[in-house]
């Protein structure tokens, strides 16, 4: 069972508290925020890498000769380079094992940076040298889709050592929960059926970019990047084994040191990174290119992708052949799936959030010649393999998806019953949260009113009208494989009084620095506005990467120690005895008849006896240690249960002349456990919904099978929504039952949002048609399909 | 990603605009909204790129006008989108126009697009528009493929190629004006709106409209609709904020006339012309704008990947007859 929620608190000044200035807010507003794209250096050049005319190719030989000799040409890197001379085949997660040498001598896919770069005095000069280099191909034959290459007879040369596409570090996946063949023996009903979810994109509006410029031995270098460490650490030679987090030396270090202490690595504001491609062996490389180009250089580099956009594909991109067996009364027995193309997180992520007690789950994880695939903007596969079986069941046995829900919730096949009796037992209490999730969205979208049998309602404009559900578990980052190693300090200022925490964090957009800032300022008795971070720069102190999976509720925990501990030490100042004649700031005192709020200390007793930070800092400061707390990830080996639910009721009317799905109402409700920043919270449930609803009614990459090339790599051809492509109405409920397993008991719940958007929308095109749609996104013609008009 | 460099010129007058066209050669085009053009220079999609680029903007006042003249409504050349889509006199008498500028684009767009760039915009294949001119296709090269053909043509033409392209003409105006009967004034000639619209081979781009190269659109002219006649304009499009259309259609229908104008279906703006004599001096209902709408798609031929548009585009027809009822 789930340890209890870390570290409890009953008072809050700051924590939950709305209307609190941003920490990062009047920049943003203003449009005077600084993103690495926007970063320019006396004497700066420009480079680029060259990219793949081919989606699988491999260069023969290659002339460089003409290009070096262009005018403002200062640098050419080849594949073939010194810098460059050693084995890029670093264990990854998996989705980049083809990818990871910075200029790769083969091209796995269509516009695949590889071979050669070349830094010049402007973007033109660097394209015009660029005609000039001469390359043999070898070309290769090439293959995009998932079954077929786990069949293929043609092996790519990417896996060329052994006899099969299939990936080697995920290869064929199995997992594995009692016993599916007695779950399926034990139904009264079988369905199959086959959930398609078609490629998506990253879509980052902030292109890719680092500028690396080298003072004598030190490299300073801006990355856009949400996990500047990994980077940082690449430049240094090593490489981090994700997800148990630590770094292996793999190759030399960028400078001639073996540490990464002369490497600077300075994380800037993000301009939607969303996570994934961060974890991507090769986007950790791919600042080597601007080092060694600016060492060659000898002159600031600043290497800039225009392609980043959209090579980068989602990992929900597979199909799956699923099975499930369940009961007359809506009791699911058993659930089974076969699936191409998906990766780790499918079979994990399912199992944590049902009480289904039997499931098996083949994944096989082939390659293809397309761009890496990452984690971002994900998890509707997730909630596809939860979601559709139950909507399935639901639909089959006339019951409405929130009764099959609560029917069926649990954690790795065990019941909400049995759940809720280990978890009083140890908490002392316990609330169940898919209950509470499920009757405040009811109230609120008025499910009871408006929910029917599939397709009896038709509106006066032709439309027809429906409502769906989808729900899931808390998002996590599992503390025993993905926690890395993070820590953070707290000091007081000894000049002023002022509390600095101290800590390298990446934008990840969600406002973070807020968050943090509400947490010390709780936890140390200091006013929120005294509480500052400016996390950008290398200070080797490194929180819980911002990546959006999760990164407040991971670092909550070691900040909410750092700032106790500097509490700890600032009332150890004031009452040791020090300095000449063993003087006291608060004489006769010990920590325990002390106070600390606003800023203030105190004396429990005596209110009116007190001392500003600013004044416990002046006083015999010259005799006193600062009040510096500390605190690292210590969590290794933590048991997580997943006890906190989240669901999106979706109300949608159908036109069934042109497959359009409009969303009428959507309302999401997430338990997150303990609220840190209501608007941070509220803004994820909006941007997740508008994000999640185009990602599944429109978002897929679409390839010409002719020559491997995506031919919708851009954003008018790439249907990414907008707000305003959103008819209806939103509403967003926060719940907070304290069962998480962050500081308080917070959990995450903002990609969960985006990712239940799509199969709330399924169920409720059920409910509206009586037709299934379970090939994502749902376009229009694939509802029209699916109700016979084409 | 940078422009491909070029000479900028400002006009002060359409004769000195074409004088400098003629001078050029084919080797310069005019640039009104800006909104299509400088994505084309920006992403370099075409083999052969212009050395002079003819702002029409410094030159816009004199073109930039809605007025009526008679029964005559005219609209100058570089007249701005949100204008014609909030012009009073267009909502009330020639409606699909003022609903066919509403739906086009963004609010950003049609505040800086014109309604003579809407006619003369590039088609919209995400082949032509590759990047770099991966695939030099069809329309650029009398020796190129259309890639579409065989490959992924979800968007692209459900009645045929033109010149062997498959792309679809991408005007929301265009329906709009041809349901309306307009006239487009050139700097040499009046072209009726039915014959201004082509497919040519051009590695410049200039592959859309019968214009020749040193000549510019100047006005459009639309006869104010008979008493009776209503016009109506529909767009389905997958985003709703900004979007190419899938398929639209127009019409203006009253009395013993009728006009209907499919977009995005075919390379040029297509006119249903069966469906016009189906529902030509009928009593408009449901049932027979259904049935003309399916005439207007009887000789739609669906690729691989783009049957779904045949019904969208008869969905549009059915609803843009019914909005003249």
């Amino acid at each position: 069972m789930p340890e209890q929620p870390y570290h409890t608190r009953e008072e809050f000044n700051y924590v939950g508290k709305a209307g609190l200035k941003r920490k990062d807010g009047l920049e943003k507003a203003a449009g005077t925020a600084l993103f690495t794209r926007d970063v320019y250096l006396p004497g700066m050049l420009i480079a680029k890498t060259f990219e793949s005319p081919y989606a699988h190719a491999k260069i023969v030989s290659m002339d460089t000769s003409k290009a070096e000799a262009y005018p403002g040409v200062h640098a050419v890197l080849r594949y073939d380079d010194p810098e460059l001379a050693y084995e890029f085949e670093y264990p990854s997660w998996g989705w980049s094992a083809q990818y990871q040498h910075p200029l790769n001598q083969i091209a796995h896919w269509a516009g695949c940076p590889m071979g050669f770069a070349i830094a010049a005095v402007d973007e033109q000069t660097v394209d015009e040298a660029m005609k000039l280099v001469e390359i043999e191909w070898e070309i290769l034959p090439f293959e995009l889709d998932y079954e077929q290459s786990a069949k293929d007879d043609v092996i790519l040369e990417a896996h060329r050592d052994i006899d099969t596409n299939i990936r080697s570090a995920e290869g064929v996946i199995e997992h594995e929960l009692g016993d599916v063949e007695k779950g399926m023996q034990e139904a009264d009903n079988i369905v199959k059926f086959t959930y398609i979810d078609e490629e998506d994109t990253w879509g980052g509006v902030e292109a890719l970019s680092c500028i690396a410029v080298w003072r004598g031995d030190h490299l300073d270098i801006w990355v856009h990047n949400q996990t500047p460490n990994p980077a940082q650490m690449r430049l240094a030679g090593y490489h981090q084994w994700v997800p148990v987090g630590y770094f292996v030396r793999v190759a030399p270090p960028v400078n001639q040191y073996t540490l990464a202490n002369k490497i600077h690595v300075h994380s800037l504001y993000q301009g939607a990174q969303f996570g994934g491609p961060n974890w991507n062996t090769w986007y950790c490389n791919y600042p080597l290119t601007a080092a060694w180009l600016a060492k060659r250089a000898q002159k600031p580099v600043k290497h800039i992708l225009d392609r980043s956009h959209f090579e980068n594909r989602g990992y929900d991109e597979a199909v799956h052949y699923m099975e499930v067996g369940f009961k007359n009364d809506g009791t699911i027995t058993a659930l089974k799936s076969l699936d191409y193309g998906s990766t780790i997180d499918f079979p994990f992520k399912v199992g944590k959030g049902t009480g289904v007690p039997n499931y098996y789950d083949t994944v096989i994880v082939p390659y293809v010649n397309k761009g890496p695939k990452s984690c971002y903007r994900h998890g509707m596969k997730e909630c596809g393999g939860l979601n559709l079986p139950y909507s399935i069941v639901a639909g089959e046995l006339g019951m409405p998806m929130t009764e099959v829900a609560l029917k069926n919730d649990g954690c790795y096949g065990n019941s909400m019953e049995w759940i809720n009796e280990n978890v009083k037992a140890q908490y002392g209490w316990t609330r169940d949260s898919l209950k509470e999730v499920i009757e405040a969205g009811k109230e609120a979208i008025g499910w009871d009113e408006k929910w029917h049998l599939p397709g009896e309602k038709k509106l006066d404009n032709g439309r027809y009208h429906g409502i769906g559900l989808a729900f899931s578990h808390n998002w996590e980052v599992d503390p025993n494989t993905y926690f890395q190693p993070n820590q953070a300090c707290v000091a007081i200022q000894r000049t002023e009084g002022s509390v600095k925490l101290i800590a390298r964090h990446s934008d990840g957009g969600w406002t973070g620095e807020t968050s943090y800032c509400q947490i010390v300022a709780d936890e140390l008795g200091a006013k929120y506005d005294d509480v500052e971070i400016r996390p950008f720069d290398d200070v080797k102190f490194e929180l819980k990467q911002g990546m959006g999976s999760c990164g407040l509720i991971c670092s909550s925990v070691f900040l909410v120690e750092a700032a106790r501990n500097c509490k700890k030490k600032l009332l150890e100042i004031c009452t040791e005895p020090t300095g000449p004649g063993g003087r006291q700031i608060f004489p006769g005192l010990t920590p325990d008849d002390l106070e600390v709020k606003d800023s203030v200390v105190f004396e429990k007793a005596n209110p009116d006896n007190k001392k500003t930070f600013y004044e416990v800092c002046q006083a015999d400061w010259q005799f006193h240690d600062p009040a510096i707390g500390w605190a690292a990830n210590r969590r290794h080996g933590m048991e997580i249960w997943n006890l906190l639910r989240q669901a999106t009721f979706m109300e949608v009317e159908v036109d069934t002349e042109t497959g359009e799905v409009i969303i009428k109402k959507v309302v999401n409700v997430n338990d997150v456990g303990k609220c840190v920043t209501p608007e941070s919270v509220k803004g994820q449930q909006y941007g997740g919904s508008y994000m999640g609803i185009g990602n599944s009614r429109n978002e897929e990459v679409l390839y010409d099978t002719q020559t491997g090339f995506q031919i919708n790599d851009n954003l008018i051809d790439y249907k990414w929504f907008s707000f305003n492509d959103i008819e209806g109405p939103m509403e967003q409920i926060i719940i907070e039952t304290g069962m998480g397993y962050g500081a308080y008991g917070m959990s995450g719940c903002s990609e969960v949002v985006g990712a239940l958007m799509a199969t709330s929308t399924s169920d409720a095109i059920f409910n509206a048609t009586g037709k299934r749609v379970t090939h994502f996104p749902t376009t229009p013609d694939r509802v029209l399909k699916a109700l016979g008009k084409i | 990603m940078k422009l491909h460099k070029f000479n900028h010129v400002n006009p002060k007058s359409v004769d000195e605009a074409v004088s400098i066209l003629g001078r050029n050669g084919g080797k310069a085009c005019v640039n009104a909204g800006g909104t299509d053009m400088v994505g084309v220079l920006r992403l370099k999609i075409l083999p052969e790129y212009p050395d002079v680029v003819v702002n029409l903007k410094s030159i816009s006042p004199s073109m930039n006008y809605i007025e009526e003249d008679g029964n005559v409504l005219k609209i100058g050349a570089l007249t701005l989108l949100d204008d014609i889509a909030n012009n009073e006199i267009v909502k009330e008498k020639y409606t699909a126009l003022a609903q066919a500028a509403h739906k086009t684009a963004s609010p950003h767009i049609r505040v800086m697009g014109t309604i003579a760039g809407n006619l003369c915009q590039h088609n919209r294949c995400w082949y032509y528009w590759k990047k770099d001119n991966i695939f030099n296709c069809a329309r650029k090269d009398t020796t190129g493929l259309c890639y579409a053909t065989a490959g992924q043509n979800k968007f692209h033409s459900v009645f045929g190629a033109a010149a062997g392209c498959l792309a679809f003409h991408p005007s929301d105006m265009a329906p709009a004006l041809v349901a309306l009967n307009a006239d487009v004034v050139t700097s040499k000639r009046t072209i009726p709106i039915d014959e201004f619209f082509t497919v040519k081979v051009s590695p410049s781009g200039a592959g859309s409209t019968v214009l020749e190269s040193d000549e510019v659109v100047t006005e459009i002219q639309v006869p104010q609709p008979a008493s009776g006649v209503k016009s109506a304009f529909v767009k389905f499009a997958l985003r709703k904020s900004i979007d190419f259309p899938v398929a639209n259609a127009a019409a203006a229908i009253g009395g013993e006339e009728a006009r209907i104008c499919m977009g995005a279906v075919a390379p040029n703006p297509r006119r249903a012309t069966g469906a016009e004599d189906s529902i030509r001096g009928q009593s408009i209902n449901e049932s027979n704008a259904d049935a003309a709408a399916a005439e207007a798609v009887r000789n739609a031929m669906g690729l691989a990947h783009n049957r779904w548009k045949i019904q969208i585009a008869r969905a549009m027809v059915k609803r843009a007859i019914l909005g003249c009822a």
